[in-house]
C-alpha cells in the first residue's frame, strides 16, 4: 500500500533530516495530520523563517537572527577575552555555564585535510584581525582534544604567536560526579598530566 | 587465566559446538582440514577482536548462513576460581541495499552482562599468547608481520599504546592527504603560506606522536632482548649474542639488504634503547625535510613507525639473511617464549598458550625445549593442536586432556 503523494512526500523530507530513519518518519507525519491547521502554519513559518533570517555573524561567526550577534553587541560582556570554538553548538554549550563572559569566535570547523577542510576555510584569517583590532588580552581555545583538534590549535597558536596574547586551552580530565574507577586510562593519564595544586 | 568454555555456532565449519577445556595441557587431535585451527582461531577472536587470517570477518560464518557466535566463560584467577567471566560475540550480515554481493556485518560484542557494538573494548579481557606457523614469519619475513607483532604485544600489555598508535595512525592519513593536495597544486614551489603552516602543523603532530609509539617499543625490545638471548642459549647450547636493531627507514633502499646494515643513519646508533622521545622526534622531524621531495613525489609520509622495521642479529649478522633454518626458528621460539614471560609479567600469571600444529615446524630438539617449558609453568592452561599424537613424548603427556576434531564435531577422548 503506497501513501498518497502528498503524504509520501512529507515522510521524505523527514526522512532527510539528521537521525530520523523511515518508521520516525512515518511517525512525525502521521503526527503533522493530526495538529490543527494553524500549528501546521505556524511550524511552515518558523522553517522559512528561521532558514531566511539566520546568518552568521560577520564578527564571531555564530548563528544569529541580527548582525552582529546579541553577543558581539551586548556591552557588558568582556572584550578582552576571546573563546575559540569549532561550532556554533560549543557557543550554547558554553553560554548554559553562565560562568564565560567574555565573546566568541567560532572556526566553523577544524582542520582535516581529509575532509577537505584547511585553514583557509575556516576563519582564522578573521579571528587574527579581530585579535589585533580589539587588543584581546586572552584566547581560550575550547577545541575537542582529538587529531584534528589538536592540529587546529597547533596553527591557531602559531598564527597568533607574533601578538601580546595570552593563549590558554580548556582542560580535559575527569567529568564532574564521575567515578575514578571507571575513567578510561587515556582520561585519567590526562587528567593526571594536567593536575594542580590545591 | 583459565578457559573453561567455548560454545561456537555457525563459527566456519563449526555448526553448533560446547566445549569444555581443562587445567594444564588440552590436546586438539584431528586430520587436517578439520577445524582444529578454526578452534584457536575462535578463542584467539575472542581475546584480541581479530582474525590472523580472516581478511574479512564475514568469513568466520559458515557459508551459506548469516550470523554466527563465539562465546567463552573464563576465571581471571587460576587459584580463585569464583569469579566467572563471560564474553560473547555475535555476528550478523544484512544484505546492503542495492548491491546484490556485499554484506554489511554487525558485531554485538557482550563482556559480562555490557553490550558494545565494536570489539575495541575485548582487548584486556582473555589474555591469550598463540604461537603458529605464520609465526616464522618474523625472522623470515617483510617488515610488517614485525610491525604487527610488536604493536599486538604492546597493545595487549599496554592499553595507552594503543589510544597512540590508532591516533598516530589518523594523524598520518590525514598528513597523507595533505601531501596529496599540496602535490596536486603544484608542489613545494607552489606552496601558499596556509598549506606551508599545516604541513608544519601535522608534521609535528606525527613527529610527537610517532616519537611516543617508537620509543614505546624500544622500551619493549630492551627489556626482551636477555630473554631471547638466554632462551636462545638454552635451546641452541652455543651462546650467539643476540643483537637488536631497530631502523627508521631513512632511504629509498630495503632497509634490510644486507649492506644497509651498516648504513649508521638508517639505524638508531648502537645505544638506541637510550634514545629519548625527544631526540625521536626530532629525528622524525628532519626526516621529514630531508625527505619532503620524495614524500610530495609519492604523496604519502615515508619515515615513522609505520614504515620502521626491527632486525635481529645473531652474532652480528641479520638472522633473516645469514640465519639458517634451525636458527630462525630457534629465534622465533625464543621470541615466543620471551613474549610468554612479558605478558604472565603483565598479568602476574601465565596468559592461555595457544600453539597451532607448531611442533611440525621443530625438531625434535627444539620440540623438547618447548614442551618443557609448557611443563614448567605448572599455572598455565595450554591448547595445542596436532594431527599425530605420535609427535609427542610419553612423558609430555602427564594430566593432559585430548580431544578430537573431525568434520566440524569435537569430542573428548578419555584417554589416548
Amino acid at each position: 500500500m503506497q501513501f498518497t503523494p502528498p503524504l509520501a512526500r512529507l515522510i521524505e523530507h523527514f526522512q532527510k533530516l539528521p537521525g530520523i530513519g523511515p518508521k520516525s518518519a512515518q511517525r512525525m507525519a502521521f503526527h503533522v495530520l493530526k495538529m490543527s491547521t494553524q500549528d501546521v502554519g505556524e511550524f511552515a513559518f518558523a522553517l522559512v523563517d528561521c532558514k531566511e533570517k539566520v546568518r552568521n555573524c560577520s564578527q564571531c561567526y555564530h548563528l544569529s537572527a541580527s548582525d552582529p550577534c546579541e553577543i558581539c553587541t551586548n556591552d557588558r560582556r568582556d572584550r578582552s577575552t576571546i573563546c575559540v570554538v569549532a561550532d556554533a553548538k560549543d557557543v550554547i554549550a558554553l553560554e548554559r555555564t553562565r560562568e564565560y563572559r567574555g565573546l566568541y569566535h567560532v572556526l566553523t570547523g577544524l582542520i582535516s585535510p581529509l575532509e577537505g577542510k584547511g585553514p583557509d576555510d575556516l576563519t582564522i584569517r578573521d579571528l587574527l584581525l579581530r585579535v589585533q583590532k580589539l587588543g584581546v588580552k586572552e584566547v581560550i581555545l575550547a577545541i575537542n582534544p582529538t587529531i584534528e583538534g589538536d592540529a587546529t590549535v597547533l596553527y591557531v597558536q602559531g598564527i597568533l604567536k607574533s601578538l601580546p596574547v595570552s593563549i590558554t586551552r580548556i582542560a580535559f580530565g575527569l567529568p564532574v560526579g564521575a567515578d575514578l574507577e571507571y575513567a578510561d586510562d587515556i582520561t585519567l593519564s590526562r587528567s593526571l598530566a594536567g593536575r594542580r595544586e590545591v | 587465566m583459565l578457559l573453561k568454555n567455548l560454545k561456537l555456532h555457525n563459527f566456519r565449519n563449526y555448526n553448533e559446538q560446547d566445549i569444555e577445556f581443562k587445567p594444564g595441557l588440552n590436546i586438539i587431535l584431528g586430520e587436517n582440514a578439520q577445524g582444529k585451527s578454526n578452534l584457536l582461531e575462535a578463542i584467539e577472536y575472542i581475546s584480541t577482536g581479530k582474525s590472523y587470517r580472516a581478511t574479512h570477518d564475514t568469513e568466520l560464518i559458515s557459508r551459506s548462513k548469516n550470523q554466527a557466535s563465539i562465546a567463552v566463560q573464563y576465571f581471571i584467577d587460576w587459584d580463585n576460581r569464583s569469579n566467572l567471566q563471560n564474553i560473547s560475540i555475535d555476528f550478523k550480515t544484512t544484505p546492503v541495499e542495492g548491491k546484490t554481493k556485499s554484506l554489511k556485518l554487525e558485531k554485538k560484542v557482550k563482556i559480562n552482562g555490557a553490550t558494545y557494538s565494536t570489539t575495541r573494548n575485548l582487548k584486556g579481557s582473555l589474555c591469550v599468547v598463540s604461537f603458529k606457523s605464520e609465526d616464522l614469519n618474523l625472522a623470515r619475513g617483510g617488515p610488517k608481520y614485525r610491525r604487527d607483532w610488536i604493536d599486538n604485544l604492546l597493545s595487549s600489555i599496554d592499553l595507552g599504546y594503543r589510544e597512540t598508535s590508532n591516533r598516530y595512525a589518523k594523524c598520518i592519513t590525514q598528513r597523507n592527504r595533505l601531501l596529496k593536495n599540496i602535490a596536486e597544486k603544484g608542489g613545494r614551489y607552489n606552496l601558499s603560506d596556509s598549506d606551508k603552516e599545516q604541513l608544519r602543523v601535522w608534521s609535528r603532530q606525527a613527529a610527537s606522536l610517532g616519537a611516543k609509539v617508537t620509543k614505546e617499543r624500544l622500551k619493549l625490545l630492551d627489556q626482551m632482548r636477555p630473554l631471547i638471548e638466554s632462551y636462545q642459549e638454552k635451546i641452541s647450547g652455543k651462546n650467539e649474542p643476540i643483537t637488536v636493531r631497530y631502523f627508521q627507514t631513512s632511504t629509498e633502499e630495503d632497509p634490510e639488504s644486507p649492506q644497509n646494515i651498516d648504513q649508521q643513519d638508517d639505524q638508531l646508533g648502537p645505544n638506541w634503547n637510550e634514545t629519548s622521545e625527544s631526540e625521536l622526534e626530532s629525528r622524525l622531524m628532519s626526516l621529514y625535510k630531508s625527505r619532503f621531495n620524495e614524500e610530495l613525489a609519492r604523496k604519502q609520509t615515508l619515515s615513522g613507525p609505520h614504515r620502521d622495521d626491527i632486525v635481529f642479529c645473531l652474532n652480528d649478522l641479520p638472522a633473516k639473511n645469514y640465519g639458517s633454518q634451525g636458527q630462525t626458528r630457534t629465534l622465533v621460539l625464543s621470541l615466543k617464549i620471551a613474549e610468554l614471560d612479558l605478558v604472565s609479567d603483565h598479568l602476574h600469571e601465565p596468559p592461555i598458550l595457544l600453539l597451532d600444529d607448531v611442533l611440525a615446524e621443530l625438531d625434535l630438539n627444539r620440540q623438547n625445549f618447548l614442551m618443557q617449558e609448557v611443563a614448567n609453568r605448572k599455572d598455565m592452561q595450554t591448547v595445542i593442536t596436532t594431527t599425530h599424537i605420535d609427535a609427542f613424548q610419553k612423558n609430555w603427556l602427564n594430566g593432559a586432556s585430548f580431544y578430537e576434531v573431525s568434520g566440524g564435531f569435537i569430542k573428548e577422548k578419555i584417554s589416548c
